[in-house]
């Protein structure tokens, strides 16, 4: 069942920078990662072209990770340390 | 003993790598990275970097920890510089101490790969003319982990 609660998402990399900030809470109305990219990709236009990976609570999650009140979030292009 | 860090102050790359040796090894393997001039005929002027830190750091102890695994070695250490590096600086150093130096050769190899693959750390290249950030390639990414 989707459940509504609030997320803390963080920026990093191109992602902040486009955005214009570091951290942002945010309502989700569905549960899963994929909808919460298509929903911030609605309110945020300029990120629809980009790969976007997605962290939750420090652990690499794909669409249909879940996502529950209180979780942070972090959303990033493709990591290029080394 | 093992050791993951991040910085944001020059690396000493020889005090990383004896840090490393614990006494039943043979050789440590040491990869130096460091910041190049020319990318892709762009003269570089600098370099960022930055982490989502807590991650980060819980990325590079996995790597260490499959490494272990999967190597006959015994000690790693990886130390990722963070902030604006010049122009042969080193942003990276891995060591990788092994009772043989096959073993440290492949291990050294294979975390450096990983790390370039997994480890929440992006780059950006600073040239005269502009900046940009550094995309991983198609291979980037995590492997399929999901949370429960």
């Amino acid at each position: 069942m989707p459940t509504a609660g609030r997320i803390k998402l963080l920026f990093f990399g191109l992602v902040r920078d486009v955005l214009g900030v570091r951290q942002l809470d945010f309502e989700i109305e569905s549960a899963a990662v994929s909808d919460m990219l298509s929903s911030l990709q609605r309110v945020y236009p300029q990120l629809e072209n980009s790969k976007l990976l997605v962290a939750v609570n420090e652990e690499y999650a794909v669409g249909d990770t879940v996502l529950r009140d209180g979780d942070e979030v972090a959303i990033f292009t493709p990591v290029s340390g080394g | 003993m093992d050791f993951c860090e991040l910085t944001t102050t020059p690396i000493d790359i020889t005090s990383v790598a004896r840090r490393v040796v614990p006494p039943e090894c043979g050789a440590t393997v040491t990869l130096d990275g460091y910041v190049r001039k020319f990318t892709k005929g762009r003269e570089t002027l600098h370099l960022f970097y930055e982490a989502y830190e807590p991650m980060a750091l819980k990325e590079m102890q996995k790597l260490v920890d499959q490494a272990k695994r999967d190597y006959e070695i015994s000690n790693v250490a990886i130390v990722h510089r963070l902030g604006k590096l010049d122009i042969g600086e080193t942003s990276v150093v891995i060591a990788v101490a092994a009772p043989h130096r096959k073993a440290a050769f492949a291990a050294c190899e294979w975390l450096i790969r990983e790390l370039k693959r997994r480890v929440p750390i992006w780059k950006k290249e600073v040239f005269a003319d502009g900046e940009v950030w550094v995309e991983g390639d198609a291979e980037t990414g995590p492997e399929k982990n999901k949370r429960g």
